[in-house]
């Protein structure tokens, strides 16, 4: 190593990323790009109501409509595959299936009915048009409260709308404290549906040969692996002869993290024809037939002694799951109750987690899954607590902390936190907010009838997901190194990035170990025949899960180098060191050997150390022992608009804890999209249904994804509290932005009303909201 | 959605009521209506191609009138759908002599479903008083060429 | 069918189109360029952005007839002769994650910095608001074409 100079580190490095020059020169390759010759279209006829009694479908005027190849009906494709597969499956959970199409009763708008499969996608909507489908319509239940309390049934052979009833904690000890507490908050507070959109909607392309057997399934997916299987057993085709691939996905959020019915449908249509099937979802239908993400009710009671120390909170959350499962619907709503405890040390602690069919479209993972939903929960109850003490939201927090010096935790949910320090964040915030400024300044401009807030939220999610023991098809993940003949390296990856930046961060990795370019090392992913084993990418799991199998791989490839170096070298293995690319003798560091040398060895295989199988190649499957858990604090500035109701986002910090960094231009990046959709769920966006089950925010005009003119700059800062859980020490950051963000601004802007009476406004926090809040304090209507 | 609206026309309420009633007239003067066929008392079946915005598309519907006090007042309920999606709506017609001729009030309350409940109800309210005025016009339009062809003969 | 004829990226291209055929079709399916996507049926995505005649339009709502003889500049064409500072100010600045929006904002980033060179952010912002992105919150978009803006002045 003295000859040579050292090679450029690259781990921790704000280094550009190699997917951009594909991406920004119009050269990426998405599902809807690939165009194989003969490629078909399918669409879907979709259910107009949100409960019905399908009477009669007539497809003949479509089966004779020019281009028209097939039409699938659901008697059809009842017959020819198997339902719609459901992962998550809870004990006692109610579980009714349906298939690709429904042909009996539908249960939410959208459900698809009958497909049509034509030559081309002009040809295949008008066609959609021409089927009839005689509907007999069924009371509707939209109220997920109401569907407890005896509405219509959804599904009527089960008797009831209940789906699933999951305690946690200790309810005695829980109901209890909060009996003896000297101070107890009761809040009713609504996390509301919302609707994923990523910016490309769910395409997939079904090409089955016929010579060799094959299925070979391009999807818009988070989870290829898991799609093979699923899709081989759905569309019953062998496993070891289905292909999926996820090109270039366009943004997936959770809800590519499925397998949908159009999936299943393209399989078997192209089976059937023998040609490549495409379907590409429209953005209107994107809204009804993706599944959708949160829509939990909380009825939260928070108990403390006057002095502000927690002293016990109970929670019974309603989950509005929509009309059936999906993938992992019924899970998610058991992340919050894992994650209930918060960064607090809270004594008595109970969970009951209620899930409730309603005639809307399934929900299932969205950004944060589970964890924004309970932060929001309990970091709102510490405001509302606060404001009844008269305590400082800040101190309140910091009281009952759990310490720096106290981890690993044991919370009261059965998790064990791996490590955090939560009063280093809050520090840095505070100082970035400058809290005392703030609040004289605050004060000053209240005297002035202006209405500045500051909110906080101090967040800890559960991430590196996970255990395989927490998850339906397994937690672990795969990964390949392989030093090729002429020392260029390739990654394969079990993890299926669609925007994370896995291809620049794992071989930022790769490369210094093994101290090559980084342009010497190709991350390949997304490619069930080219990566033999994998989970995906969800969970903020990738670097964590998938970036440990990646080090474990440069494990086993830096001893096999060693073993082919030290016989080379005749030197005992034990005596080298592997730094940089090159192995080099402890003692006589002037002795060294290079990676493609070593690697000419491996594959010329001439003259093979004992025991050693020629090639230099290397898979790890990492379990992880735990999940990780991040952490940080979150603020909000805002000024209240008290005539009109509008609210203006002054600022917002956030400063969090994903422990070490990788790429920390990466780790902004993700931290900022988080945070978008965080704050849009506090102030723009909602999923609105009408009483007959109608989807009326049904499109990008009445469902707002905020836009560039209606976000401020973040101001952002880290601390790095390493985990011990994997050898990275890193804990993923894929979705703090999104569990931290949201109780930050509702909390900020109760702060900037409170002088006004309000106590606490639902969200989304739209004007009128605002204003009927202010009224409501008045003590009156508006 | 509620639609409510009048107009006033230079005709006797009689003649007015006769042409609400008349599927000729109606299939003349309902916007893009293709077919208009009686299917039972005072029932009918509709073929419509409406052409406005995001509710473009054919159609096919029923129309039932019940509750009828002539000249005065009817009730109508009407059900349809195609491929941007479904209907339904119940309303009442009233008709009132004024100096004028006859003021027609129409209130009624439709319900919409599949894609066009999700475009967006500002729009559907837009182009379904669209529909109704220029109906309304058609109206108004062949009562005045019915009214100059019977003076003619 | 109609004939057409457009310049796309400096190349003339003679078609025969359907009336209806949208021009982003017309692009992706015909021509092969599918750097120009589509995200949205109601023209508020701009993941179809394309510069048409010295503006900027969204080719999901034109049809390919109505862009009859007019030059069209596409992401693709941008990219030519090396990367374009907007392209170059998108990778340096992490200003895209999955990389969908990516071509329509590149596209609305650059008319807007041809309207007016040096943009404050507040004017980037409110330029760049027929764009959606799901994936970067837009902070490193506003410093990418403010990069881009300070490269081209």
């Amino acid at each position: 190593m003295t000859t040579q100079e050292r090679p450029p580190k690259l781990i921790g490095e704000p280094i550009k990323r190699r997917e951009d020059p594909r991406l920004i020169t119009g050269q990426g390759s998405y599902v809807d790009d690939l165009q194989p010759l003969g490629t078909l279209h399918l669409v879907i006829v979709r259910s107009p109501y949100a409960h019905a009694r399908v009477t009669g479908i007539d497809v003949s005027a479509a089966r004779n409509a020019p281009g028209v190849v097939a039409v699938l009906t659901p008697e059809d494709v009842q017959q020819s595959t198997e339902p719609v597969p459901v992962a998550a499956q809870l004990e006692g959970m109610h579980m009714p299936l349906r298939h690709a199409l429904t042909g009996g009763e539908v249960k939410f708008v959208g459900e698809p009915v009958v497909a049509i499969v034509a030559e081309d996608r002009y040809l295949a909507a008008d066609a959609a048009e021409l089927v009839e489908v005689e509907y007999e319509e069924l009371p509707a239940v939209i109220d997920p409260e109401q569907a407890l309390e005896g509405g219509p049934l959804v599904h009527d052979e089960l008797g009831t709308n209940l789906c699933v009833v999951s305690p946690i904690g200790d309810a005695e000890a829980a109901a209890r404290a909060i009996e003896g507490a000297e101070v107890v908050i009761k809040q009713r507070l609504m996390n509301q549906r919302l609707i994923p959109n990523p910016i490309e909607p769910r395409a997939v392309l079904a090409h089955y040969e016929p010579g060799p057997g094959t299925l070979t399934v391009w999807s818009s997916t988070q989870i290829p692996h898991l799609l093979k299987t699923l899709l081989s057993a759905c569309a019953r085709v062998p496993e070891q002869l289905v292909r999926v691939v996820a090109p270039d996905v366009g943004g997936g959020f959770g809800c590519k993290l499925n397998v949908y019915p159009e999936e299943i449908l393209a399989a078997l249509a192209s089976r059937r024809l023998e040609r490549p099937v495409k379907f590409v979802e429209t953005r209107q239908e994107n809204y009804v037939a993706t599944i959708h993400g949160r829509d939990l009710i909380g009825h939260l009671e928070l108990g403390a002694k006057r002095d502000g120390t927690l002293v016990g909170y109970r929670i019974k959350v309603i989950a509005d799951i929509g009309a059936y499962q999906h993938l992992l619907t019924a899970a998610i709503p058991t992340l919050t109750a894992l994650m209930l405890q918060g960064v607090y040390k809270i004594p008595a602690l109970a969970g009951e987690i209620v899930e409730v069919f309603t005639n809307k479209t399934p929900t299932d993972a969205y950004r944060g899954a589970g964890r924004p939903e309970a932060t929001y929960y309990l970091e709102r109850g510490m405001d509302l607590l606060a404001a009844e003490l008269g305590m400082d939201p800040v101190e309140l927090r910091r009281k009952n902390f759990i310490g720096a010096g106290e981890f690993p935790f044991d919370t009261q949910t059965g998790l064990v936190y791996d490590s955090g320090d939560y009063d280093a964040a809050l520090d840095k915030a505070l100082a970035i907010v400058g809290y005392d400024d703030f609040r004289s300044e605050q004060a000053r401009l209240r005297e002035a009838g202006r209405y500045l807030g500051v909110g906080f939220s101090t967040y800890v999610e559960i991430c590196g997901v996970g255990p395989s023991s927490a998850l339906p098809a397994g937690g672990w993940e795969a990964g390949t190194v392989r030093v090729e003949r002429t020392g260029k390296v390739t990654v394969l990856t079990g993890v299926s990035p669609h925007g994370q930046g896995e291809e620049t961060s794992f071989a930022q990795i790769a490369a210094e170990r093994l101290g090559v370019g980084i342009e010497d090392v190709t991350v390949i992913h997304g490619d069930t025949a080219q990566v033999s084993a994998g989970i995906g990418t969800f969970g903020s799991r990738s670097l964590a899960v998938g970036g440990t199998a990646l080090v474990m791989s440069l494990d086993k490839i830096e001893a096999k180098a060693k073993r082919f170096a030290a016989h080379a070298m005749e030197v005992q293995a034990d005596d080298l060191e592997f730094e940089a690319g090159q192995v080099f003798v402890k003692d006589a560091p002037e002795k060294t050997i290079s990676l493609p040398e070593i690697a000419t060895l491996a594959y010329n295989a001439v003259d093979l150390p004992p025991d050693t199988e020629p090639g230099l190649e290397a898979t790890s499957y990492y379990e992880p022992g735990n999940f990780t858990f991040p952490f940080g604090t979150h603020v909000a500035v805002v000024e209240v608009d008290t005539d009109s109701g509008a609210i203006d986002l002054q600022r917002f910090i956030s400063v969090d804890d994903c422990g070490n960094i990788i790429n920390p231009l990466i780790v902004e990046g993700q931290i900022h999209g988080g945070l978008a959709q965080g704050i849009a769920q506090a102030l723009y966006e909602e999923a609105v249904y009408d009483a007959n089950g109608q989807l009326l925010s049904g499109s990008l005009m009445d469902y707002a994804v905020p836009r560039a003119d209606q976000l401020p700059s973040f101001e952002l800062a880290t601390t790095v509290t390493p985990t011990g859980v994997n050898p990275l020490g890193a804990k993923g950051v894929g979705e703090a932005g999104t569990i931290g963000s949201t109780p930050a601004i509702v909390n900020a802007v109760v702060d900037a009303l409170a002088p006004l009476g309000v106590q606490h406004i639902e969200m989304m926090l739209r004007p009128e909201r605002v204003l009927d809040a202010i009224q409501a304090a008045k003590g009156g209507a508006r | 959605m509620q639609l409510i609206g009048s107009r006033t026309m230079p005709y006797a309420r009689e003649r007015v009521w006769a042409a609400l009633q008349d599927p000729a007239m109606l299939r003349k003067t309902l916007p893009g209506c293709e077919e208009l066929t009686p299917s039972g008392e005072d029932s009918f079946d509709a073929k419509v191609t409406i052409g406005v915005a995001a509710i473009k598309g054919r159609y096919k519907g029923k129309v039932r009138l019940f509750d009828l006090e002539p000249p005065r007042k009817l009730r109508m309920a009407v059900e349809g759908g195609g491929g941007p999606g479904r209907m339904r709506g119940e309303g009442t017609v009233e008709l009132e002599s004024v100096a004028e001729g006859t003021k027609l009030v129409y209130d009624g309350e439709a319900a919409t479903f599949g894609p066009i409940a999700r475009v967006g109800q500002r729009l559907l309210r837009s182009a379904a008083n669209k529909l109704l005025g220029e109906f309304l016009s058609r109206l108004e339009q062949e009562l005045g060429r019915e009214g100059e062809s019977e003076r003619a003969s | 069918m109609p004939e057409i004829s457009v310049t796309v990226n400096g190349v003339e291209h003679r078609e025969e189109v359907e009336p209806r055929l949208l021009l982003v079709h017309l692009l992706r399916e015909r021509l092969r360029l599918t750097g120009t996507h589509v995200g949205c049926d109601t023209s508020q995505c701009g993941a179809c952005t394309v510069v048409l005649d010295g503006k900027s339009v969204k080719s999901c709502t034109m049809l390919a007839v109505q862009a009859d003889g007019s030059e069209l500049l596409t992401i693709e064409g941008l990219g030519k002769d090396g990367l374009h500072p907007v392209q170059q100010g998108f990778w340096d600045q992490h200003g895209l994650q999955c990389g969908y929006c990516t071509p329509g904002m590149i596209m609305a980033a650059y008319q807007l910095l041809q309207d007016d060179a040096d943009p404050s952010e507040e004017a980037i912002r409110h330029g760049l608001r027929g764009n959606l992105c799901r994936c970067t919150g837009y902070q490193n978009i506003v410093r990418a074409v403010q990069q881009a803006a300070r490269a081209t002045s």
